[in-house]
């Protein structure tokens, strides 16, 4: 599979989130999501699952779903009807964020890539978009399943970043966004 | 017959006092002086209704801790840190606004983790994300602990959110 997108994020990278999409939300929503390609950031009115993976390579996945998506697969996921408005969705949403970075990590391990997980993040609201500093770069992939559409964002820096450039101790570990 | 113990954990009142320093800190050094802070308990008290606009501050902390520090700033604040922190004007629609407050969270992590070793706390730092909406709401996932700290200053109000997981496996118990 190959993706013209001129990042600092190698096409296995983007390969592995999209195995990893199709995995997490095929199983629950009982078939795979088609992706969809990659396209320009965007606004969502909806709620969106922030992970870190933070080790021998250090990237950002956000995962975000508009207000019906995420309704729709928060009722498979949970078995069971689930506000959008109730913290319950949180919890739908920073774990389906969790195990898609999960997945990825776990793929980066095969390959002697060494990562852990921070916490999720989940924010929800009207015209959200997840930005990051001008010192990174993304790659935007959007996907629809049977529950609607939804979209993955990885993240990682344009250059790799030093420990002692973001101010802390000086012993010299660089840390690249790079596979 | 036992009763379970499940009181919640509390994060270390002193490692949540370094992160709280490194925000204020960078802050202060942006912006001038004048910050207050104190600790809020309810997230009400914290920062009152949804953001109707504003930008949220998002980075991690991995390592002998799994903590993520979420900073909040009101479309008024924001604007106003922006301004001081780049020396010129950028409105809370465009993108660069990321770029300010992203980069106010890669800064004020760098300090907060530099204070954890200094008490012999190791960690990696995240790359920062910028949460930007109307109607924003964080949600924090299973009600994991947390410290709520509210920061007043002259250009503006904001808020942090500290939360950890605690249940990590070979971590250690700094509870």
């Amino acid at each position: 599979m190959e993706h013209e997108n001129g990042s600092a994020l190698p096409n296995s990278l983007i390969d592995s989130v999209v195995v990893a999409a199709s995995a997490t939300v095929g199983s629950i929503s009982g078939t795979e999501p088609v992706y969809n390609g990659t396209r320009e950031d965007s606004d969502l009115s909806g709620i969106v699952g922030v992970v870190s993976l933070i080790g021998q390579g250090i990237w950002q996945i956000s995962v975000g779903f508009p207000k019906e998506t995420a309704v729709a697969i928060a009722m498979k996921f949970a078995g069971f009807e689930i506000a959008y408005e109730s913290d319950d969705m949180g919890d739908v949403v920073g774990e389906l964020a969790n195990i898609i970075a999960g997945d990825v990590a776990a793929r980066l391990e095969t390959s002697g890539v060494k990562t852990d997980l921070s916490i999720p993040a989940v924010a929800r609201g009207d015209d959200i978009k997840i930005m990051q500093p001008n010192s990174m770069c993304s790659v935007y992939m959007l996907f629809r399943s049977s529950e609607g559409e939804f979209y993955i964002k990885i993240s990682t820096t344009r250059e790799p970043r030093k420990r002692e450039e973001a101010g802390k101790g000086s012993n010299g570990q660089v840390i690249r966004g790079t596979w | 017959m036992t009763v379970a113990n499940t009181k919640k954990p509390t994060l270390p009142e002193h490692l949540v006092n370094s992160i709280t320093e490194a925000i204020a800190t960078t802050f202060e050094s942006t912006c001038g002086d004048g910050l207050t802070h104190k600790r809020a308990e309810t997230e009400d008290e914290l920062h009152g209704e949804k953001l109707s606009d504003g930008v949220v501050g998002i980075i991690s902390l991995v390592g002998d801790l799994n903590w993520l520090i979420m900073t909040g700033f009101p479309k008024k604040t924001a604007e106003a840190l922006a301004l001081k922190f780049v020396g010129f004007e950028i409105t809370f629609e465009s993108d660069d606004m990321g770029d300010a407050i992203g980069e106010f969270a890669n800064i004020m992590a760098g300090d907060a983790c530099a204070r954890l070793e200094m008490q012999d706390v190791k960690v990696d730092m995240s790359l920062p994300a910028v949460a930007r909406g109307s109607q924003i709401e964080l949600l924090q996932q299973y009600k994991l602990p947390s410290a709520l700290v509210r920061f007043e200053s002259p250009v503006g109000a904001f808020w942090a959110k500290i939360v950890a997981a605690f249940e990590m496996p070979g971590r250690k118990s700094l509870s």
